[in-house]
């Protein structure tokens, strides 16, 4: 197996610049997920990197060789595109060989290795078919065993869950994480569903706008963001975000006052304290919201959405903003009730008018 | 829900369809509604001439006198004109030195003019020559390839080649005349085709590229048999114009130098207008009429032309 290395990797399209210096490594055998809103230029970079794009600046290297320059076909990589890309008019069989017959495989060797990967992902009995024949689940299956037989060094992944309903999805997911903890292979993955990014990653790339906003392990990103941003994107539902003014500072720590929320000031612990009265926002996990907690506000509830296990409860403090709480029993609530709502400072995130974090 | 429930019971099932909704009936009604028009041309165009014309093979009819009523004798007669064969085995020359030419250029430039350039300027160029009547094409041409005073004949000069008879010779007319509707169609073939590619999704293209497929390995085996059924309307399309190629041979050669582009159309036209023999023109155009829906038959058949595998 491979790692990737991009180094101020940058596309430009005409005047238009949408990927601006990407520096990133990849280890080998590592499960890499690109995720960003749209736009953000997270499926033009795996397109670098599969050669379906020009670089226009900086250095794409993988297993340490120079690959900018290198044809599609001999990066040593294999993708899974999000409308699976199957070739309607050959059967899954055909399909499945396909690649292998350019690279000058002998026909017993391409039917015995097309044979393994359809005994792995369960396809079997589909490899006569032609892909009009199959549900959404199996062509995905088929599109990643095209990938698989030709065992290269990395698999890119293209959105490739989005197609399918949300049971399917799940069901694919934990197929993806076993396949990939089955021959290891380095793997770069793009989506913008943050379920698939969290539970499929080894490390998570949130891109923004063409730029790397943070890279870092599923709960890195989730426990310390480096930005507001990080904060809104990762986690669902999203982190609360308040304005708050900074009434005093000194010593480590800061005193805040809570915008249009009645609730008393409080202090926290900042090793580099704003100036009194700017303006900071301060951010709340849903689930750090609670009945109990230190500083204490006084909501009224608008809607509870029961999940059974739990509830997300969300509430507001006259016109201020709605804050939603993850509660774990909220069987007895009711639309219009007050909700003493409350949270520990220690656990709550705050960030400069910029968005950048305050630690 | 369960079908079980649902289903009509069983002795109904066998003798009757599904009962309408009136919604579907109503939906039904619209659809023969839309295609009404096309239907009443279709019948007053092509099905009662085409019956007409059935009924005029059976008989003797110079336009003058009364038809006299024939039976097969027309067709006995048509059986043993060697002259009918011939000007088949010509018009047959005539398809098979068109079509495959009209078919792979238009294909070629519609491969190019989506994977270089997809410019609407270049299409409108490239479907020019057949937005002007066959008349006006073959005129043009008429003068162009005239062995002495052609700019075809002064440019084959320049390039220090000997002039050549074209349309005035015997063994090059035909060709020419094949040449000129090549010229005529190809842009038009091309369109088609154009189209045809535009389904075709790019990225079985990229997946190609990633599995290591050249440029001719991709047109050899995803372009080519995703096109089939495209390609199956313009081989049908093509060759049933072909078939009836008339009026390029009647500006340019009208059946000549010495019957050499006598194709059989040119010939029907002859025994009816020339020679006033309606029946027996008419015979010979049913028998066209059979040879022509047997080749389609044939084509759809073995090219599978109404199964795509795309969609």
């Amino acid at each position: 197996m491979s790692g990737l290395e991009l180094t101020q990797l940058q596309k430009s399209y005409g005047a238009t610049q949408v990927i601006h210096g990407v520096d990133l490594t990849v280890e080998p055998g590592e499960f890499c997920v690109f995720v960003g809103p749209s736009g953000c230029g997270k499926s033009t970079l795996l397109r670098m990197i599969a050669g379906l794009e020009d670089i226009s600046g900086g250095t794409l290297s993988i297993g340490g060789a120079p690959m900018n320059e290198v044809d599609p076909s001999k990066r040593g990589v294999a993708m899974v595109f999000q409308s699976y890309a199957l070739y309607p008019h050959m059967t899954v069989r055909e399909n499945m060989g396909f690649g292998l017959r350019f690279e000058r495989v002998p026909k017993d060797q391409i039917k015995r290795r097309v044979d393994e990967a359809a005994e792995v992902l369960e396809l079997s009995h589909l490899l006569d078919r032609k892909p009009k024949a199959l549900s959404g689940g199996q062509r995905q299956r088929v599109a990643i065993g095209r990938a698989i037989v030709r065992k290269p060094e990395v698999f890119l992944f293209d959105e490739p869950l989005s197609n399918l309903d949300a049971e399917l999805r799940g069901t694919m997911r934990v197929e993806i994480a076993r396949l990939h903890k089955e021959i290891g292979a380095t793997i770069v993955y793009v989506t913008h569903d943050q379920v698939e990014a969290m539970t499929l990653a080894d490390k998570i790339v949130v891109l923004r706008a063409g730029q790397v906003e943070q890279a870092g392990t599923p709960l890195d990103l989730y426990d310390d963001p480096d930005n507001a941003f990080i904060a809104g994107f990762i986690g669902s539902p999203q982190m609360n975000m308040l304005g708050a003014t900074v009434e005093a500072a000194d010593g480590g720590r800061v005193r805040l006052r809570l915008d249009g929320i009645a609730a008393e000031p409080f202090e926290m612990p900042l090793a580099a304290p704003p100036a009194p009265g700017d303006r900071v926002t301060l951010g709340i996990r849903p689930e750090h919201l609670s009945t109990t907690g230190a500083v204490r506000m006084d909501l009224v509830l608008e809607i509870v959405e029961h999940l059974g296990s739990e509830s997300l409860v969300h509430a507001r403090s006259g016109t201020g903003p709605r804050l939603v709480m993850r509660l774990p029993d909220s069987r007895g609530l009711r639309t219009g009730l007050p909700v003493a709502a409350g949270f520990d400072p220690a656990r709550a995130f705050l960030f400069d008018a910029d968005g950048r974090r305050l630690r | 829900m369960s079908g079980q429930i649902d289903a009509p019971p069983r002795r109904r099932a066998g003798r009757m369809l599904p009962r309408m909704t009136a919604l579907r009936r109503r939906e039904a009604l619209t659809g023969y509604l839309f295609i009404l028009p096309a239907g009443i041309g279709l019948l007053a165009f092509f099905v009662l001439p085409t019956l007409r014309a059935a009924q005029i093979s059976l008989t003797h009819w110079n336009l003058m006198r009364p038809a006299k009523w024939a039976g097969f004798e027309n067709y006995a007669r048509l059986w043993a004109d060697a002259q009918f064969w011939d000007s088949m085995w010509i018009t047959l020359c005539y398809v098979l030195y068109n079509i495959p030419v009209q078919t792979a250029l238009g294909l070629l430039i519609a491969v190019l003019a989506d994977r270089l350039a997809k410019s609407v300027a270049l299409r409108a160029v490239i479907i020019a020559p057949y937005l002007i009547s066959n008349v006006v094409a073959g005129l043009v041409w008429l003068l162009m390839l005239d062995p002495l005073i052609g700019m075809t004949n002064s440019f084959l000069g320049l390039l220090g080649l000997a002039p050549q008879g074209f349309l005035s010779s015997p063994d090059q007319s035909l060709i020419s005349v094949a040449a000129i509707s090549i010229w005529r169609h190809a842009g038009f073939t091309a369109l088609l085709f154009y189209a045809g590619l535009q389904a075709i999704p790019k990225d079985l293209y990229e997946a190609a590229r990633l599995d290591g497929a050249s440029e001719a390995a991709m047109f050899r085996l995803i372009t080519l048999p995703l096109l089939r059924p495209v390609l199956v309307f313009v081989l049908v399309t093509s060759i049933v114009g072909s078939f009836q190629v008339f009026d390029v041979i009647a500006v340019t050669t009208q059946g000549g130098p010495a019957g050499s582009t006598r194709a059989v159309l040119w010939y029907i036209y002859e025994n009816a207008f020339q020679f006033s023999r309606m029946g027996y023109a008419s015979a010979m155009s049913m028998v066209l009429f059979a040879i022509l829906v047997l080749v389609t038959l044939a084509q759809m058949r073995l090219l599978r032309g109404d199964r795509s595998d795309l969609g």
